[in-house]
């Protein structure tokens, strides 16, 4: 039987503590740093703006909440479309006649791709440095945990934005650290009108990276990333 | 009724889809221009007015929003009339109308959240007309988007704090830390932090018409909010540490455009360099001039956009006829026409600063003020537009160079080009007429800075 209503829903999903899903976001935000496959990303993207949803509606109205993973849902979908149309993804060889090692080696890297240790060490420094920004610095009307996954996720997003140019690639940092600073800035904002432009906002923003992705793949397509 | 200043807002966003839907006809063009000198003449005209309210916020239309409004508006007639000339995009005109429609928004509206959210809004409007369906590189209209849109939650925590601080004010540190992120936020949307990003990835990466309608538009936009925030916020007015950072990032900018611009190897590049010199130079004059010379930075608005519209514009011409605009390929194509020369030469002297130029007599007023706060810091503003100059003056060697297999015979340029390169001589001789009288532009803005003093 389907719940009656929106707090029925998060009644019975009463057993997703806070503390769940605070620990979604730190898996979320690391497999975006981790994986190489932009299909995964954007999975994992769409599962960070579901742990920020459940967060969210804890702390301010659930309708506010939802309407947050629903703009989520549909800049995720936006950005694969994009990169779908603009033929990321499309050319995917399949080696016949190669070893089964050889096949790994290839799996291995569309999926993680190169400089892997880099990118586990930045986690690490990212990690470390979210939690002595949380003690040293709370922030304001958030549980600890809260602000500690906030402070993951701008740290991560701004890693991922600062390695690549690529819209593609770099777009899930922007879009993570858009999330963090949601999780920051939502409970604070009693206007409801600027809740609703930035809401805007961020899915214009979408817009733009979308448009972006189409352009840049539009001259050479570049297979699967 | 509809205040009269919400026809800013509706005209040119009311056009933008017809506009769009007609892009690929130059008539689309004409009308944008049309719309956007109407709607210049329109700002330019308004009479004072009320404070309006709408969606429980304050927007009011001052005159110095009014007067910026009017500049960007009647400089977008032309850039749109250009565009299609010189095909800088189908984006331009259609995006530059909605672009600036919420620029007015931004400009007027005095909650620092919604002015911070409309600001960003237009900004997004603007990634299209400088990407202009290019594949080669994303990096100017990515670097625009990330930047600006960081500067957006700086923004809107600053005016969180002072939400916190009309409820409760007793407690002033929430000014002090607004004005921290105030001035963090500013310095992203103005292109000083971090490392100048934004602006010379716009300039050297976007078609150069488009580069100049986002490198005058959003720093004036810019300029106008922190205009806005030290005269009536008081709070933030008077805090010393912002007149010192607004210097500090004034200068690194100066040095860094006029290093910069000495060195390029393109003719995009040095006009990105020289524009963030000339940022650099108002970023100095709003922290040093003294309101009794105001009128100075206000005519600098003007000058700013003439300087970077004429440079562009001659950009757009070499690189519509030789494809390209590195300096080692110029002298493999076709010469520029003497009246193209002449127009990248006086936008570069007006963007330097340099006698004859219409930059001249300001730079020379606003370094009187300056020598008051330190010389060495004049010393360094002029070697720096030397840079500038030497960036331009490269860049019209390169064009003059002998060309090795010249094409025999003339070739016929399409009427257009034509026009284009009579509208760059209409610019080049308005610079030399403000650089030689510069009486006309000086009352003008002194009337304004009697309207909307600079802040003390």
């Amino acid at each position: 039987m389907f719940p009656l209503s929106l707090h029925d829903l998060l009644a019975q999903l009463q057993f997703i503590t806070n503390e769940l899903a605070v620990l979604a976001l730190f898996l979320t935000a690391a497999a975006i740093v981790l994986f190489r496959d932009w299909r995964v990303i954007l999975l994992m993207l769409l599962a960070q703006y579901l742990a920020a949803g459940f967060l969210l509606a804890r702390l301010v109205s659930p309708e506010i909440a939802l309407v947050k993973v629903f703009i989520g849902a549909l800049i995720c979908t936006m950005i694969y479309l994009a990169a779908r149309q603009a033929g990321y993804g499309s050319r995917q060889t399949r080696r016949s006649g190669t070893s089964l090692k050889a096949n790994m080696r290839g799996v291995y890297r569309s999926v993680f791709g190169g400089s892997l240790a880099f990118r586990v060490l930045s986690l690490t420094m990212a990690l470390l440095l979210a939690v002595v920004l949380s003690q040293s610095y709370p922030l304001p009307k958030l549980p600890t945990d809260v602000g500690l996954g906030t402070y993951w996720l701008i740290l991560v997003g701004f890693f991922v934005l600062v390695s690549t140019e690529q819209p593609l690639q770099a777009a899930p940092g922007l879009l993570t650290i858009v999330t963090g600073f949601e999780l920051l800035y939502t409970p604070l904002e009693r206007s409801l009108t600027i809740v609703w432009l930035w809401a805007a906002t961020t899915l214009l923003l979408a817009v733009g990276i979308s448009y972006l992705i189409m352009i840049r793949n539009g001259g050479r397509s570049e297979g699967n990333l | 009724m509809i205040d009269p200043p919400w026809w800013l807002v509706i005209f040119p966003m009311a056009a933008a889809p017809v506009v769009y839907f007609l892009r690929r006809w130059r008539l689309s063009a004409y009308l944008a221009a049309l719309v956007s000198l109407l709607t210049g003449f329109l700002a330019w005209s308004f009479p004072p007015t009320n404070p309006m309210r709408v969606l429980g916020r304050t927007f009011l239309l001052d005159p110095l929003t009014q007067q910026v409004l009017a500049l960007l508006f009647i400089l977008a007639a032309f850039l749109f009339v250009a565009g299609a000339w010189w095909r800088q995009g189908e984006y331009l005109a259609p995006l530059g109308l909605a672009s600036l429609s919420l620029l007015s928004v931004s400009g007027m509206s005095r909650h620092l959240g919604f002015t911070a959210l409309t600001f960003v809004l237009a900004a997004i409007m603007a990634v299209p007309l400088i990407q202009a369906d290019q594949t080669e590189s994303t990096r100017g209209a990515w670097r625009f988007l990330t930047l600006i849109f960081f500067g957006l939650p700086f923004m809107l925590l600053a005016a969180w704090r002072v939400d916190m601080y009309r409820e409760d004010p007793a407690n002033a540190i929430y000014l002090a830390e607004a004005a921290v992120f105030l001035l963090v936020g500013i310095a992203m949307w103005l292109a000083v932090f971090p490392m100048h990003g934004w602006l010379t990835g716009v300039g050297s990466y976007a078609p150069p018409v488009a580069a100049v309608f986002v490198l005058v538009a959003f720093p004036l936009m810019a300029l106008v909010t922190l205009l806005q925030l030290m005269n009536e916020a008081s709070w933030f007015a008077v805090s010393e540490q912002a007149k010192t950072w607004l210097l500090l990032g004034g200068v690194g900018s100066v040095v860094v455009g006029g290093l910069l611009a000495s060195v390029q190897r393109n003719l995009r590049s040095v006009f990105a360099y020289a524009a963030l010199f000339d940022l650099g130079c108002l970023l100095i004059a709003l922290a040093v001039l003294s309101p009794s010379n105001g009128y100075v930075f206000y005519a600098a608005f003007v000058v700013r956009a003439l300087g970077l519209a004429l440079s562009g514009m001659a950009i757009a011409s070499i690189r519509y006829r030789a494809g390209d605009d590195a300096f080692a390929s110029l002298p493999g194509r076709r010469h520029p026409s003497v009246l193209v020369m002449m127009a990248w030469l006086s936008g570069g002297l007006t963007l330097a600063g340099m006698p004859l130029a219409a930059g001249f007599s300001l730079r020379w007023l606003f370094l009187g003020d300056l020598a008051v706060v330190g010389r060495e810091w004049v010393w360094v503003v002029v070697l720096a537009g030397l840079g500038v100059m030497i960036g331009y003056v490269r860049g019209l060697y390169w064009m003059a160079v002998p060309t090795q297999d010249r094409p025999a015979g003339g070739i016929t340029l399409p009427k257009a080009v034509w026009a284009g390169r009579l509208l760059l001589a209409a610019g080049a001789l308005l610079t030399l007429a403000i650089g030689l009288f510069p009486s006309g532009l000086l009352r003008m803005a002194a009337s304004l800075s009697l309207l909307y003093p600079l802040p003390k």
